[in-house]
């Protein structure tokens, strides 16, 4: 069905597939960019797959002039302020984030700052806000298969001061390369990859169910889904296949043009309360809230859910299951993939096996209610509500 | 080019009306604030000074809110409120302000900007929530709202606060 109204963007040149990393210095080139600062962290640094960007990169009309790879997991305006300063002290024109989530959205919050032309990026907090600013070439580089982040309109950024995760919204946010290599997660470790899959999963079910839905992001979340069923059990079973790997970066990256347009809603809004509070990876709460919320949400999703069998489970589940039964067999097959990734790599199927603790059950239902994701769950959700999902998943 | 009469036309009534539902929807807020647990619970969470501007478009008319002593109160205007919610077009707002559109579809619609923490409007969008379920008939709440909020305060008491303040 058409919505009365939608707006859609996925504005990032995506280069995909062998010697994607290769073409970045042409890109740059035609965006006027020469000198470039680069932006990572200190484990990619380590084992060498910044490395591989920078001797990919390095070309006599592109100048590396500086790199900043103390980004936490967690990252936060202190960073972000002093990577600002840097950028600013080298004379740079251009960014490069290589990295997770984590890069990305400090790289999304200096150029922000940088463009915008503000000392504090607090000034810009909020959805929708900001102006085009001046343009500062900006690449992204995905080195898990997950968060989406090369393609979304978020950032969110920790205030450390009151530990309070902030939302940054806008279409100004997305990079202006998104570059997909399979040399950037080779290396993933098995449970890494089970859970930052499952996250894309999760954002392509929630990118196809909530509010802002419409036919652009539910083709991106449909196509996502089909080849995240295809290649997630085989990336965790064999990490080193070069072409499951740039499936699943594909995968992500679609994923997350399929929620930067239609949102994320219930799963998101619980799981960052548990990442703020009983800080679980970010995938691991995707993954085990995922098959409770969907339960929560079935009475208004059934519909959606029973089209979704055709994309997770293919063509013969579907043409076989009644339509009252396939939203139910859409939920199963979630499950079956969580208890199977538990089987080959660990990925944890309950909250009890992280860090979340009963008595905090409150604090995290309190959280969820103000995270910006609920507005746009189709179905109301009350503190209840998250208390009996919560008590369900533990 | 000019705009057409019609149109000028148009937005003068537009915003007008919306002028005038700003209006009630603040006594709603004061009168659900009274005689409504859930408001009043939210509300007395926001810190004093805390502040709102609803707008129905940039450079035009506003609802400005402030957390006070007294519960919440209008102020004549906010020059950096905490939260900024402002329409994109006043049809944008016309459409929300008359019941057509709820807060969160206009939210999904991308029909509004905000500006400040979307932690802290999540607590006013609730509070919205329950204001509209008090202020429009049910045939309008049912298509508006995810779920209607039940009415803990009495209708005619809350109606006779919208429209004579007591």
């Amino acid at each position: 069905m058409i919505p009365k109204y939608y707006e859609f963007q996925n504005s990032s040149k995506i280069l995909s597939g062998e010697f994607a990393l290769e073409n970045i210095s042409s890109e740059l080139n035609m965006l006027n960019a020469k000198r470039v600062l680069i932006l990572s962290d200190k484990t990619l640094e380590k084992i060498g797959t910044l490395q591989t960007v920078i001797d990919a990169i390095s070309t006599q009309d592109l100048e590396i002039v500086g790199k900043y790879t103390e980004i936490p997991p967690d990252s936060s305006i202190e960073i972000i302020n002093e990577i600002t300063s840097l950028y600013k002290k080298l004379d740079c024109d251009s960014i490069v984030a290589v990295g997770g989530g984590s890069v990305i959205d400090t790289a999304k919050g200096v150029r922000m700052t940088l463009s915008q032309q503000k000392d504090n990026i607090l000034e810009l907090v909020g959805c929708e806000m900001i102006t085009y600013g001046k343009h500062i070439p900006f690449v992204a580089i995905p080195t898990t298969s997950g968060t989406g982040s090369e393609a979304t309109l978020v950032a969110v950024i920790l205030d450390k001061l009151r530990n309070m995760k902030m939302e940054f919204i806008s279409y100004f946010l997305v990079p202006d390369v998104s570059v997909l290599d399979s040399r950037m997660t080779i290396s993933l470790p098995a449970k890494i990859t089970a859970s930052t899959g499952m996250d894309a999963l999760c954002h392509a079910i929630e990118g196809y169910t909530c509010l802002q839905k419409n036919p652009m992001s539910d083709a991106y979340a449909i196509s996502a889904i089909e080849i995240i069923r295809d290649n997630l059990i085989k990336a965790v079973e064999n990490g080193k296949d070069k072409k499951v790997r740039l499936a699943m970066a594909n995968a992500s990256l679609m994923a997350g043009v399929a929620f930067s347009n239609s949102m994320v809603g219930l799963i998101h809004a619980i799981g960052h309360a548990i990442g703020g509070i009983s800080h679980v990876p970010h995938g691991d709460a995707m993954s085990i809230l995922m098959p409770h919320c969907m339960k929560f949400n079935k009475d208004k999703l059934k519909d959606e859910y029973a089209k979704l069998l055709l994309y997770i489970a293919g063509p013969e589940v579907y043409a076989t299951t009644e339509y009252e039964d396939r939203a139910d067999k859409t939920i199963e097959y979630v499950e079956n993939m969580l208890y199977k990734l538990n089987e080959i790599c660990g990925l944890p199927t309950k909250l009890s096996q992280t860090n979340v603790k009963k008595e905090d059950f409150n604090n995290i239902a309190k959280k969820a209610l103000d995270d910006g994701a609920m507005i746009v769950n189709p179905k109301q959700v009350n503190f209840e509500d998250v208390i009996e999902i919560l008590e369900k998943a533990f | 080019m000019k705009v057409s009469i019609k149109r000028k036309l148009e937005l003068k009534v537009k915003i007008f009306i919306s002028k005038v539902i700003l209006f009630f929807l603040y006594r709603g807020f004061k009168a659900t604030y009274k005689y409504d647990k859930r408001v009043r619970e939210e509300i007395d969470n926001w810190e004093e000074g805390f502040s709102i501007k609803l707008q129905i478009a940039p450079n035009k008319p506003s609802l400005c809110l402030k957390k006070t002593k007294k519960g919440i109160e209008k102020q004549a205007s906010l020059e950096k409120p905490d939260i900024l919610i402002c329409f994109k077009s006043v049809d944008a707002a016309f459409l929300v302000l008359t019941g057509r559109l709820g807060v969160s579809g206009a939210y999904a619609g991308h029909r509004f900007k905000l500006s400040g923490e979307i932690s802290q409007a999540m607590s006013f969008v609730r509070c919205v929530d329950i204001v509209e379920a008090y202020l429009f008939p049910k045939f309008i709440t049912k298509k508006i709202l995810k779920e209607v909020p039940k009415k803990y305060a009495n209708i005619i008491t809350t109606y006779r606060y919208v429209l004579f303040n007591f």
